[in-house]
């Protein structure tokens, strides 16, 4: 089975310099790629990191998909602070895989949500706009 | 001296008969028979002993193939057991220019393109130093233009591939001017270099028409297995005909634009021509000459307009011209504010 890809239309993200990209969803992992663009609240473009205990929550039958592995952001306490206000980073957070079919879920990091949480609200993914991989990953 | 084909094939025989380890001495009539084997037509005596004559006196073709005769076991043989006619046989004219060619192509390597291509170039260099008396700490006779550490040459041969084999690509781009994240799924068609930058020409699933992306905005590129979206070779190769780098300013047209340039920098243009559109229209006694090019307006000639303003008037267009002052006006207010930048950092 090769892995599939879902390209997301845009999504309105809790956190309004985070951008959810792309899923990918292989049979041993879901993974999800992110960009973040620093913000101009603070000097420095502030920084970032994710929650340890982000998971996912299916929509239907509120199975909960816990965050195996971050790659290039660091896991809280650590942090990664940004240069400047136009910094940006590309990362990805990897889950176990979510189950082959239509289906809509939550990414949360924390709740009750504040607004700098890496929180996601609904997302769907189509089965029938899913691209396979031609790659092993 | 042209060398047919086919008498370049019988050449090849010769010399794999000839280095074959399993049968050493062929005699004529092997050799005769291989050569019909392969070419399927008869070959008489003589033919081939003019092909070995040839492959061991003929200075132009210049193999000195080594062919002797053994009367001991009744046939031929290499008197160097290391020869082969496909160890380059490259006479010093040849070996001359490829040494100097060996400058240029180093470019290609180490960092600016992939592993398997600098692979490639490290063996041809291995094979011409083999070659060459001038070992080790030969002076560069050519130096081209080239950047280390540069991003984005780490997908080039994965672009090219999916390029060759029309596979879609799935990647992640960020916009420096947006400054913004996208995921695009893109059909590649072009690798382009402008002035030590690479970019890819793809059809975007999601601008639904060409685009062109630089290789260093580019992240995570995936091969997908979806259909590929052609586009036919002609939009592909004529896409950057009338453009002056790669990014052509939206809504742009196709339009004239006409400039005077300095005396100084008009030499350098006429014997550096920025574009095949370039006309020299009008020469002034003192030396200043009126410009006209055909292009569309791109990033790339707005910036060369700003590097050269204090040698070139713009005549027209408009928009053009608005570009190119308001970047120097801005230019011109950063300078007076640097005592006050100067502070701040």
């Amino acid at each position: 089975m090769y892995a599939k890809l879902y390209n997301l239309p845009p999504y309105k993200p809790n956190n309004l310099n985070l951008r959810l990209l792309r899923i990918i969803v292989d049979k041993t992992f879901t993974r999800i790629d992110f960009g973040y663009q620093a913000t101009d609240y603070y000097i420095h473009g502030g920084w970032a990191n994710i929650y340890p205990e982000t998971f996912l929550r299916i929509k239907d039958s509120g199975v909960k998909l816990n965050m195996q592995r971050a790659v290039n952001i660091p896991q809280k306490p650590e942090k990664h602070d940004f240069e400047s206000t136009v910094d940006n980073l590309h990362f990805s957070l990897f889950f176990p895989p979510l189950p082959d079919r239509t289906l809509t879920f939550d990414l949360i990091e924390s709740e009750p949500v504040t607004p700098t949480l890496f929180n996601y609200y609904n997302v769907k993914i189509d089965q029938s706009k899913a691209i396979p991989v031609q790659e092993k990953l | 001296m042209s060398l047919t084909k086919e008498a370049y094939i019988r050449y090849k025989i010769i010399d794999e008969c000839l280095t074959n380890k399993f049968h050493p001495y062929p005699t004529v009539e092997e050799i005769i028979q291989a050569c019909e084997e392969r070419l399927g037509k008869t070959f008489t005596i003589s033919c081939l002993q003019k092909d070995i004559r040839a492959m061991k006196e003929d200075e132009a073709m210049g193999y000195h193939a080594p062919i002797r005769f053994s009367r001991q076991h009744m046939g031929y043989y290499y008197s160097d057991p290391e020869y082969s006619i496909n160890s380059i046989p490259l006479n010093s004219d040849e070996l001359q220019s490829l040494e100097a060619m060996a400058d240029v192509l180093s470019t290609f390597s180490g960092s600016r393109i992939s592993e398997n291509y600098n692979q490639a170039i490290q063996k041809i260099f291995a094979a011409l130093k083999e070659k060459t008396t001038q070992q080790g700490g030969r002076r560069r006779i050519i130096q081209t233009d080239s950047q280390i550490n540069h991003k984005g040459f780490e997908y080039f041969e994965k672009i090219l591939h999916a390029i060759i084999n029309k596979i879609p690509v799935g990647f992640i781009h960020y916009s420096y001017k947006k400054r913004r994240f996208n995921s695009i799924i893109a059909h590649p068609v072009l690798l382009k270099e402008f002035q030590n930058n690479w970019y890819v020409l793809a059809y975007s699933e999601q601008h639904r028409q060409l685009r062109v992306f630089g290789l260093d905005r580019i992240h995570d590129p995936l091969f997908l297995k979806t259909k590929f979206h052609p586009i036919d070779a002609d939009t592909v190769n004529h896409y950057f005909d009338n453009i002056y780098g790669t990014y052509p300013l939206l809504g742009e047209k196709l339009q004239k634009i006409t400039f005077l340039v300095d005396p100084l920098l008009s030499d350098y243009l006429k014997a550096n021509p920025i574009h095949a559109s370039q006309k020299a229209v009008f020469v002034a006694s003192h030396g200043m000459v009126k410009f006209e090019l055909e292009l569309v307006l791109s990033q790339e000639l707005v910036n060369f307009f700003i590097q050269h303003s204090p040698d070139i008037f713009i005549l027209k267009p408009q928009n053009l011209i608005k570009r190119v002052s308001e970047s120097i006006t801005r230019a011109g207010i950063h300078y007076n504010l640097k005592k006050h930048v100067r502070k701040t950092i």
